[in-house]
């Protein structure tokens, strides 16, 4: 028999029954904290209060450019009239930047807010989601009845192809030009040499990079600034103003400046007129050519008044019958026959090389037609040329090197910048914001500033979550 | 709290309940269009859900400070309490859009994901504890009364080790055991045991057993591990006449009961310590929470 029996009764006998009001410490210890806990929590944000610290409430920090507003919330927070609430309003955005509509004839105009989504952090606000676009995109429509533009777009994925490939456009330039012929290998250069034509010798961008190996001695620098529209521009500067930031000098980089006689045709299409003279006309207007001929013949009869007398004969062109000298009696009709001469052979070959000249219209002089050379083939997107320096021109222009016709249009297709850009982890970005404007900020109304630097610097020295405005204004 | 299939339909409403949530997050996380937001409408209506389950999980608390409301059985509400607090996870995370920019959210998430970490890692000590309480702590008593109880087993090895060899001090006679039981002496009336023996079984029991039994829970004696106490109650057998093999066997008992407290307290702390983290945080998650909600729709 056990001695020390665990019978129910026994074990009964040792409790004692009024443990329960005896303290317990885990559940002592469960009570403090759980009044400690809250406590300084709400006590964390009831300092931050007193502080004026409204950092806890920030859903994160601002993007760099209102980074000056982390502390001044009322900036974008406009206490609504008749609720507790303060939500961000569009009068708040354009208080700053009012940026025009999207297209007079859409439907549908988002919310500043919704886009442009704040509180992400260093981020640009540009860089808006797909999302956005496609919330009209996807099935386009407008006011006006039938979009003009494709009614579906997605993604750029499944973009369509580009406007002037999808149309079978062709290309409205008049300059006579086969990218075929000058591609070739040992064409006849300068001075008889033998040379290999590559793209950037006729095709660079707006700012000079080295001198043209095939242009005018001196000639370095062209006008064009085809994306300057696109670097914040300075609507405000004196005409003088010359772009020398880097963001100004990349948008000068973005696009192709337009070939000019001057800078890539010159070595090679010499404008001789008669071999008497080492001088060739200048590349102007016919007008400007004949005045130049005249005097140049002028001023030869004056110097050689033998030539009166000597047959002439002047340059033949192909398939033309052999002229019968004229007889000069005067060196008047001496210098209207060679002028006369000498713009026959220009007019006829040298400038309809290249150029259609229009002898309709009565006039002794022709017109040639405006070259309507396409500077940008995509006027709703831009591009950089810069930004893509290091891919090779033909491995986009694929179709160059077979084009003969001025009228071809050698746009890489879509397909070509698919390949790169897309969604894969690996791929280039391919965001509709990266080709694509919503604003057109040409037409940006500028405001005066209506905040004080003073408040803005005491509103950031209170910030601890924000970089002080000192270094933002450095950046 | 097992998991069993009583459980079952509780998991069922849970996990519907998240694949619902999961299918409308997923097209409107991907054709917003300025991503998943908590500000959206269905942004706020998956932080109203979520908040609305991290209340019902809160009110477990209530429920057992008031068991006599009539508001469903306190086992049903923990199981509700475990499934739906846990289906507030991803809820609340589609309400954040899976992000954490702010200080208060950022603190408000860290809260949450420990609160619901805790409680996991409770509701697995739920299951993994008792089953070991039961198997490992077959004297078992209600935690509150291990004090008392170790006190009454003071007293008793106190008089077991008196019956056996007289006065601990060594000059009283011969007494009872414990219990006034005059048939269940200590040693049997007319057996002479020796002096030596007698002193021996004093000396190991005031040396050794008594120390350990006033303070096991931190005593380094060899008596709190039971391979060595049982070699040393074997070797005190062979040691003693066998008038004492029935005292030994009681003193050994005791000390058995003494490990199995120790290690009954031990388990029990683990079993509701997490509770320490569990329980504060919810209520500073709640109140920070409630802050979220004014200042979220105020701004």
């Amino acid at each position: 028999m056990p001695r020390r029996p665990r019978t129910a009764k026994k074990l009964a006998q040792r409790i004692e029954l009024s443990y329960f009001k005896q303290p317990q410490p885990l559940r002592r210890w469960r009570f403090i904290l759980s009044i400690a806990f809250p406590a300084v929590a709400v006590l964390w944000l009831v300092v931050a209060g007193f502080a004026k610290n409204r950092a806890p409430y920030s859903m994160g920090p601002l993007s760099a450019p209102h980074a000056f507003f982390a502390q001044k919330c009322s900036a974008c927070h406009v206490a609504d009239t008749v609720s507790f609430r303060h939500p961000v309003t569009d009068q708040a955005c354009v208080a700053c930047h009012d940026g025009p509509i999207h297209h007079a004839d859409q439907k549908f105009t988002p919310s500043c807010s919704s886009c442009h989504v704040e509180h992400q952090g260093r981020i640009s606000l540009i860089a808006v989601r797909n999302a956005s676009c496609t919330q009209c995109h996807s099935d386009l429509s407008t006011r006006a009845g039938a979009p003009h533009f494709v009614r579906t777009v997605l993604s750029f994925a499944r973009h369509p192809e580009f406007a002037p490939l999808r149309d079978n456009s062709s290309d409205p330039d008049s300059i006579k030009f086969n990218h075929q012929v000058h591609l070739a290998a040992n064409l006849l250069g300068p001075d008889g040499r033998r040379v290999n034509l590559a793209c950037d010798d006729c095709h660079r961008p707006g700012t000079p990079r080295g001198s043209w190996p095939y242009g005018a001695p001196g000639v370095e620098a062209v006008t064009f600034s085809g994306g300057a529209q696109y670097a914040s521009p300075p609507t405000a500067m004196p005409s003088s103003f010359h772009p020398t930031t880097a963001m100004q000098k990349r948008a000068e980089l973005a696009y192709m400046a337009p070939p000019t006689y001057a800078n890539t045709c010159f070595s090679c299409h010499a404008l001789q007129f008669d071999a008497r003279f080492a001088d060739a006309v200048p590349h102007d207007k016919p007008e400007i050519v004949h005045a130049f001929l005249a005097q140049k013949y002028q001023d030869y009869i004056a110097a050689h008044p033998s030539a009166l007398h000597e047959v002439f004969a002047p340059p033949r062109l192909p398939g033309k019958p052999i002229p019968v000298s004229p007889r000069a009696v005067t060196s008047g009709q001496w210098v209207a026959e060679q002028v006369t001469a000498a713009e026959d052979l220009l007019w006829r070959k040298t400038c309809a090389e290249c150029h259609t000249l229009n002898f309709s219209g009565g006039n002794s002089l022709p017109t040639i037609a405006p070259s309507r050379i396409t500077t940008r083939w995509l006027p709703h997107a831009v591009f950089s040329h810069d930004a893509h320096r290091m891919v090779s021109c033909v491995s986009c222009h694929a179709s160059v090197a077979s084009s003969q016709l001025t009228s071809d249009v050698n746009l890489p297709s879509v397909r070509v910048c698919q390949e790169c850009h897309a969604t894969r982890a690996s791929a280039a970005p391919a965001g509709c914001f990266e080709c694509h404007t919503y604003h057109d900020w040409s037409q940006e109304k500028v405001y005066p500033g209506k905040f004080s630097l003073p408040d803005l610097l005491k509103s950031s020295r209170n910030s601890v979550a924000h970089p002080p405005v000192a270094a933002i204004i450095q950046r | 709290m097992l998991l069993d299939r009583t459980q079952r339909n509780w998991m069922i409403a849970a996990a519907v309940l998240v694949a619902i949530a999961a299918a409308i997050y997923i097209p409107y996380a991907l054709n917003s269009p300025q991503g998943p937001r908590g500000g959206s409408a269905i942004g706020l209506s998956f932080g109203i859900v979520g908040f609305a389950l991290m209340i019902f999980a809160g009110f477990l608390g209530a429920r057992k400070k008031f068991p006599v409301w009539r508001v469903g059985r306190a086992q049903t509400w923990m199981r509700g309490h475990l499934w739906l607090g846990l289906a507030s996870l991803p809820i609340i995370l589609f309400h954040a859009g899976f992000h954490m920019r702010g200080t208060l959210t950022l603190v408000l998430m860290i809260l949450f994901f420990i609160v619901i970490a805790s409680g996991i890692f409770g509701a697995a000590l739920q299951i993994y504890i008792p089953r070991k309480m039961t198997t490992e702590v077959p004297m078992e008593t209600i935690y509150e009364q291990i004090d008392h109880i170790r006190s009454q087993l003071r007293e008793e090895a106190d008089q077991l080790a008196t019956a056996a060899c007289g006065s601990l001090d060594g000059t009283a006679a011969i007494g009872t055991a414990p219990g006034g039981d005059s048939s269940a002496s200590a040693v049997e009336v007319g057996v002479e045991v020796s002096e030596e023996a007698r002193g021996q079984l004093r000396e190991f029991y005031l040396r050794r057993m008594r120390p350990f039994v006033e303070n096991p829970a931190h005593s380094r004696s060899p008596l709190a591990d039971s391979p060595q106490a049982s070699g040393i109650f074997e070797e005190l057998r062979l040691r003693l006449p066998p008038e004492f093999r029935d005292t030994l066997k009681d003193l050994e008992s005791i000390c058995e009961e003494e490990r199995q407290l120790t290690h009954q307290a031990r388990l029990h702390r683990i079993l509701h310590a997490w509770l320490l983290v569990h329980v504060p945080l919810s209520y500073a998650l709640l109140a920070l929470a409630a802050v979220h909600v004014v200042m979220a729709l105020r701004f």
